[in-house]
């Protein structure tokens, strides 16, 4: 907390030393993820950060995950089995961050995180941030925001090429094209990317990430027959192949396995707009994507024994209708249905059938904006075939103060669909010793064993077990944007989400043979809270820097509410005694820093033609959940030093941490441009608990540009 | 004037010799009692594939709280024990576990603070497959597989003979170890503090 007003004192002396200086016209800029309508970004009420392109190639961010990493207020995180690396957003769960292509959501969440280092930042043109629930506009999984990631479109005929090469003989190539000819306008794009993966462990038999090796390849056409019509057309395709090679250990065995495992993402999405007259147009899209992936893998050395094969495979399927009317100079209506169909196969799930849900929405959202006030409000209705339906509203509303300085209040309903692994799940692991049964297949599971007599003890009733419900929220965002001076600004924002009927797992029954049945439940309910602020200041064309900082607080409400009953006690592990918790004592939900600080420093030197980009990022302390286990070879200890399961602060934490990334790019003859640099520059690593943090990454690139003008 | 003096520093000197009387007669009749490594029936060992324990008799180990002492499972059916312990269940002698009238409920809170047993506490029989004691006084992790004694819950007991004495489970496994790990550690032995009171008083002061 002394640290918090410590950097909070700080954000006060630099925004008063800079908002003496002069006044000026800030050049604004176009966001369409917020409202779904194009809308220059200081008339949005919510808060919206958008990434240009030259901010995620300039420093040389060629995956999704690094250009998120080094964003205030999100975190990168691990999955527990270090497959897929999602974004913790205002402390949120990977779950609860929708991730939009063009618009159109990203499907494959492998237990619930989608993996950004699917997405290639190459031909991207922007990267649009929204934080606070957007359900009301797009629906499930938007509880926490949404990240909208708009890739390139045809304005000119062009072509670049990029190739790059870093540590862990990491080969990235990228060729990206746009050709406009009379009223077609063509994008297309194509990249390779692979490595040999890393190995943090390298006492233990395979690596902590396997080489992999994909491609991703997109076309884009936009045809405008006539000046009222526009046609789109959209495909990107990814394929990923992964050479898995590792030790499985179980019990006083343990098997070398190897085999291969493959992904495959399709996204095909038709857009038709007309514009009726100026003040009126519609928008109808259909978007279609699969997403698979599958795993075949047998033992090393009798490699006929075969050890274990996935497959995964989801479709996703959705046509939807926006009308947008202007009804004055200052308001406007929008109203847009839609319906989807998912459905998704796969062997975990006991047999191939095909798994199927619906849903139908319809939602609306009335617009204001003049010169003092800006207002969205909106709401969703959304009618699932497997839980309640559900309402989102959401309204917000930003006054302008004056034209530099502007306070924004935004208050929304959020929810999350149970996922078809918490609703479909049969899965049996013999050497574990456990099952795990979706809410759907549970009674029918548990009335089966029952029958045959296999169950010893039934924790939960029968007839409740498949009844499941969307996790909900609630948050407010209350927040300020100050333009201090031209390419200097301080944006401020103060968060709360209150989260329901989280999802987890809970123990159904137990058999015979002592082994767990694990199904899924509406359980706790927590909240987040904090503060974000963001510094920019460009000093000179030659100096420009940044500052952003996250104060975050996460925590169980059941656990407070015990914690204030005087109900949780902890252990001394060594004396034995056993003493009080404190709400003081309380750190909250595990993986989550308490302070967040990045600082970001770009130098020019003009006649060089040369930019150097300095990044410092800073993540506090953390808890862990107490794993006290074996993790990619690795014996993490025990964390929950007191005995309680709760974290508190007589137990052990995750280091707090810095790491520093940079980078220096330089243009040649206007077309190329060379780029080197170091991601975590002193290699930081913990392998144990934050396995998705890399060492040392030295890269070089070349990329050329080739305009026709 | 001078007399008076003198007869209110008398006075004072009786009344500290008297206090300090006091102090000793509670010392001497209660004592906290650790019992370290009681085998609740460890078997031979556990299977390292599911953690099963293996080569147990399914026999409890009886214990008596007066002198500290094991019963011999000859004498099973006496009132000779109080309690007794196998794997993770804690039996009393009473109700549907023995010829005794032994009671029990779990309390939360500071073992230490702990003073006195009030009047209205509710004390509870074993009636299978009910027990007094029950599960509550541990949590299993399912994630690391092992089993603690919930920090803050003790036993409060009534003995056959009425007597009174709170129990506080400190470790499952062998020695006690600060961070039992379940691939290592061996389950099955109670490590565990008690205060007995002699006198038939519910004080514990």
């Amino acid at each position: 907390m002394k640290r918090f007003i410590l950097s909070f004192g700080f954000f006060l002396l630099i925004f008063n030393m800079l908002r003496s200086q002069e006044d000026s016209i800030h050049l604004d800029e176009i966001s369409v993820t917020a409202t779904r309508s194009e809308k220059l970004l200081s008339s949005i009420p919510m808060p919206v950060s958008v990434l240009k392109s030259n901010q995620i190639q300039g420093p040389g961010l060629i995956r999704l995950q690094n250009v998120i990493s080094e964003q205030t207020g999100l975190v990168v995180v691990p999955q527990i089995n270090g497959l897929g690396n999602g974004i913790q957003m205002q402390g949120l769960n990977p779950d609860y961050t929708l991730i939009l292509l063009d618009g159109e959501p990203l499907i494959g969440r492998y237990t619930g995180t989608l993996d950004l280092s699917r997405v290639s930042t190459f031909n991207i043109k922007k990267i649009e941030i929204v934080k606070g629930p957007s359900s009301s506009l797009y629906g499930s999984d938007a509880l926490a925001g949404v990240i909208n990631i708009i890739t390139d479109q045809a304005y000119t005929t062009k072509l670049n090429f990029s190739t790059r090469y870093s540590s862990r003989n990491t080969l990235d190539l990228n060729m990206n094209g746009s050709y406009v000819y009379k009223k077609l306008r063509l994008n297309a794009y194509i990249n390779r990317f692979s490595t040999n993966g890393y190995d943090l462990t390298p006492e233990s038999f395979g690596q902590t990430v396997a080489p992999f090796h994909n491609y991703s390849f997109g076309v884009k056409a936009i045809l405008n027959p006539n000046p009222k019509s526009e046609l789109r057309m959209s495909y990107r395709y990814f394929k990923e192949y992964q050479k898995n090679l590792f030790q499985v250990v179980s019990g006083m065995d343990s098997i070398r396995v190897n085999g291969k495992g493959s992904v495959d993402d399709n996204n095909l999405n038709m857009a038709f707009k007309y514009f009726f007259n100026s003040k009126l147009n519609l928008s109808l899209t259909n978007y279609y994507t699969v997403y698979s992936t599958s795993t075949d893998l047998a033992q090393l050395y009798n490699p006929e024994v075969e050890f274990y094969k996935d497959y995964f495979s989801q479709k996703f399927l959705r046509p939807e209708g926006i009308l947008n009317f202007r009804t004055s100079k200052s308001t406007k209506f929008l109203v847009g249905i839609g319906y989807i169909h998912e459905s998704v196969e796969s062997s975990r799930y006991g047999d191939l059938l095909e798994r199927i849900q619906t849903s139908s929405y319809g939602f609306s959202q009335f617009e204001l904006e003049n010169k003092k006030w800006d207002l969205a409000i909106g709401s969703r209705i959304d009618k699932n075939s497997n839980y309640s339906t559900q309402w989102s509203p959401k309204l917000a509303v930003q006054y302008k103060i004056s034209r530099r300085y502007h306070v924004k209040f935004s208050v929304g309903k959020g929810f999350k669909a149970p996922d078809f692994r918490q609703l479909y799940m049969n899965f049996r692991n013999e050497a574990a010793s456990y099952s795990v049964f979706g809410t759907e297949v549970c009674q029918q599971e548990l009335e089966a064993l029952q029958k045959s007599g296999q169950l010893s003890q039934l924790f939960v009733s029968l007839d409740k077990v498949n009844q499941i419900n969307a996790e909900s929220s609630w948050a407010f965002n209350l927040g300020s944007n100050i333009k201090i001076k031209e390419g200097s600004t301080f944006d401020i924002n103060i968060f709360r989400n209150d989260l329901s009927d989280l999802i987890e797992t809970i123990i159904v029954a137990t058999t015979v043979q002592q082994k767990n049945i694990y199904s899924y439940t509406n359980l706790h309910s927590v909240f987040t809270q904090g503060i974000e602020m963001n510094f920019q200041h460009k000093m000179s064309n030659i100096l420009s820097f940044s500052l952003g900082y996250q104060y975050l607080q996460a925590y169980d409400k059941e656990m407070l509410a015990k914690i204030r009953r005087a109900e949780v006690f902890g252990r001394d592990p060594n004396t034995l005694e056993t003493y009080l918790i404190k709400k003081s004592d309380y750190f909250g939900l595990a993986g989550r820093s308490k302070h967040q600080l990045n600082a970001k420093i770009k130098y020019t030197i003009p006649y060089l033609k040369l930019d150097a980009y300095l990044r410092l990022f800073y993540h506090s302390k953390f808890g862990i959940n107490s794993l006290n286990g074996n993790v990619s070879g690795i014996t993490v200890p025990n964390s929950d030093l007191n005995q309680n399961g709760v974290l508190d602060r007589y137990d052990s934490f995750v280091k707090d941490y810095y790491l520093v990334n940079l980078s220096l790019s330089k243009l040649w003859f206007n077309q190329f441009t060379t780029q080197c640099g170091a991601e975590n520059l002193f290699n930081y690593k913990d392998p144990a608990h934050i396995p998705n943090l890399i060492g040392r990454n030295i890269f070089i690139s070349l990329q050329y540009n080739f305009y026709k003008s | 004037m001078k007399n008076s003096i003198h007869l209110i520093f008398a006075l004072f000197i009786l009344a500290f010799v008297a206090c300090k009387d006091d102090e000793d007669l509670g010392k001497e009749t209660l004592v906290s009692t650790t019992i370290k490594n009681l085998a609740a029936d460890p078997g031979t060992g556990f299977d390292p594939t599911n953690g099963n324990p293996l080569g147990t008799t399914g026999h409890y180990s009886f214990f008596r709280l007066a002198d500290s002492s094991i019963v011999d499972l000859n004498d099973s059916a006496t009132t000779k024990w109080d309690l007794a312990f196998r794997g993770s269940r804690i039996i009393l002698n009473g109700g549907s576990s023995g010829p005794g009238t032994t009671q029990a409920f779990l309390q939360s809170g500071i073992f230490s603070d702990f003073k006195k047993v009030s009047l209205d506490s509710i004390f509870k029989s074993d009636a299978a497959p009910t027990y007094a004691i029950g599960s509550t006084w541990s949590t299993y992790n399912p994630t690391t597989q092992v089993l603690i004694p919930t920090p803050g819950k003790f036993i409060v007991l009534k003995t056959s003979d009425n007597k009174f004495c709170k129990i506080e489970i400190l470790s499952y496994y062998k020695d006690a170890p600060p961070s039992p790990d379940s691939r290592k550690d061996l389950p099955r032995y109670f490590t565990f503090r008690y205060v007995y009171q002699s006198n038939g008083t519910s004080s514990f002061e």
